[in-house]
């Protein structure tokens, strides 16, 4: 009981004078474990053909996990804002390595059903309460640069892949052996090392005492023309129009983004005809690179113009570049890679940007708990995103056309879902005051949220 | 409440743990991505 009670909310809180850039690479080592998912693909051909199957039921598995970050985020958001960081980090440290474990289990055994059980379900609850704990008790510590805070934290989710992508190729090479595939070894491994970071961030995790502020900053009184002067529970928050704004701004930009990182690899070899597999792999490269740098470059950026103004550079300046990949994307492979990888850095930034926004918007009080509501967002555009594209490609080549032309139609359709989302964050308002929560009910809310 | 000291320590290794990471993704990125433009 008592090394449990180190979990406590109250065991959290830091001393006044703790120094606030020790808290970020917490929440780095937790992102930088769940990142992992953006690398699944590694796997998908040793599973194909350790388990003599298609490629469909293989992709189900990270499908599943996606669709679990999202419903796992939306439902537990509210557990998370109450129970605090280092509780919802240590659930989450046991999920998803303990999801690595199950489907090493399920690999071992040769029951695909157990890798959708651990890997997908088990891992994406874990995913979803990772992803969301960390960035609004960041966002506390830096209230002075929210945007700096969220893109430090959500930059770690980008870079996960980046380093799960060759460490896991890396394990694989090293664990076959003969008619052994690797794959299990891989897991545990993986699940082990993910297991001990995670663990170190959750204990490494503080909450700045109440009322603690930066030295020398004083709030403005009215921040990025978008804060009413209340905080709204996410309860209330969902019923505001603000929040389906958002939903549908953060849907088009993740839309358009993911239609081009999930094709990416056919996409540049469909352009060019000389650029082959490998090369294609060194483009995937390039757009993993500018989306996690994204993250962190949009989002802090976003602190000097203001959120709605940054993502009117994502939406406004996505139509801009899709437009010109379907004009001008085949005069060069240099300036095809330019304009993606912006499109891509526009991606990442839409993340890293939104709990700042839900700020402004909604206060400080339950940014985690409406972040993970928004990111129902996110699963919904992973299915429509690869779905337009490859749906159109389809259509295109059973009409006859081939390379670039595949692609024409769905990037201006990309151009069409941008523009709704423009229109979307265009119409974004400060809160009615008639949502805000009164003075005399917040104040013991923050005291029991830290 | 109970105010923890909090282990400065920890968060200094932490630090060394996801800068090593990032710049072991990044290189092996960069590694893939001269394939591109040099293949």
């Amino acid at each position: 009981m008592t090394a449990l009670s180190m979990l406590d909310r109250r065991r959290t809180v830091a001393r006044w004078t703790y120094n606030r850039w020790l808290i970020p690479p917490a929440a780095l080592a937790v992102h930088l474990s769940i990142g992992q998912v953006y690398a699944f693909s590694v796997f998908k051909l040793p599973l194909v053909a350790h388990f003599h199957t298609r490629l469909t039921p293989i992709a189900i598995v990270f499908s599943l996990a996606m669709v679990m970050l999202g419903l796992s985020a939306a439902i537990a958001g509210t557990w998370i804002e109450s129970v605090g960081p280092r509780k919802a980090m240590f659930v989450a440290a046991l999920c998803w390595p303990g999801g690595f474990a199950v489907a090493a289990v399920g690999v071992a055994t040769h029951q695909l059903w157990l890798v959708y059980l651990g890997y997908g379900v088990l891992g994406g609850i874990g995913l979803g309460i990772a992803y969301i704990s960390p960035v609004s008790m960041l966002i506390r510590w830096f209230p002075d640069r929210p945007g700096l805070a969220a893109g430090l934290a959500i930059m770690g989710f980008g870079g996960g892949a980046l380093v799960a992508s060759p460490l896991s190729t890396a394990l694989l090479d090293h664990f076959r052996n003969g008619h052994r595939n690797g794959i299990v070894e891989t897991f545990l491994v993986l699940g082990a090392a993910y297991l001990v970071v995670m663990m170190l961030g959750a204990f490494a995790v503080r909450l700045p005492p109440e009322g603690w502020r930066p030295a020398g900053w004083t709030p403005r009184r009215r921040p990025r023309h978008l804060y009413a002067g209340g905080d709204v529970t996410a309860a209330n928050a969902v019923r505001t129009p603000q929040f389906w704004l958002l939903w549908i701004a953060l849907f088009c930009n993740v839309t358009a983004g993911i239609g081009i990182l999930e094709q990416a690899s056919p996409m540049i070899q469909d352009f060019f005809p000389g650029v082959g597999p490998e090369e294609a792999a060194g483009y995937v490269g390039v757009l993993s690179l500018c989306n996690m740098a994204g993250r962190i470059v949009w989002s802090s950026t976003s602190d000097l113009i203001g959120r709605k103004q940054t993502y009117l550079a994502y939406l406004g300046g996505g139509m801009l570049l899709y437009l010109l990949v379907a004009v001008a994307g085949t005069w060069s492979v240099a300036l095809f890679v330019g304009l993606t990888g912006a499109i891509l850095s526009f991606y990442g930034g839409g993340f890293a940007t939104i709990p700042a926004y839900i700020r402004d918007l909604y206060g400080s009080l339950q940014v985690g708990a409406i972040h993970g509501r928004l990111l129902t967002a996110w699963s919904a555009a992973g299915v429509a995103g690869p779905l337009i594209i490859n749906a159109v490609a389809d259509s295109q080549r059973a009409a006859g056309r081939a390379g670039a032309q595949l692609y024409t139609l769905s990037l201006y359709i990309m151009v069409g879902v941008l523009a709704v989302g423009l229109l979307a964050n265009l119409a974004v308002r400060p809160v009615s005051e008639w949502f805000h929560e009164p003075a005399q009910t917040v104040r013991p809310l923050i005291a029991l949220e830290g | 409440m109970q105010h923890s000291k909090g282990p400065v320590g920890l968060a200094v290794f932490l630090w060394i743990v996801v800068v090593a990471g990032l710049l072991y993704g990044i290189e092996q990125t960069l590694r893939t991505v001269a394939a591109l433009f040099t293949g």
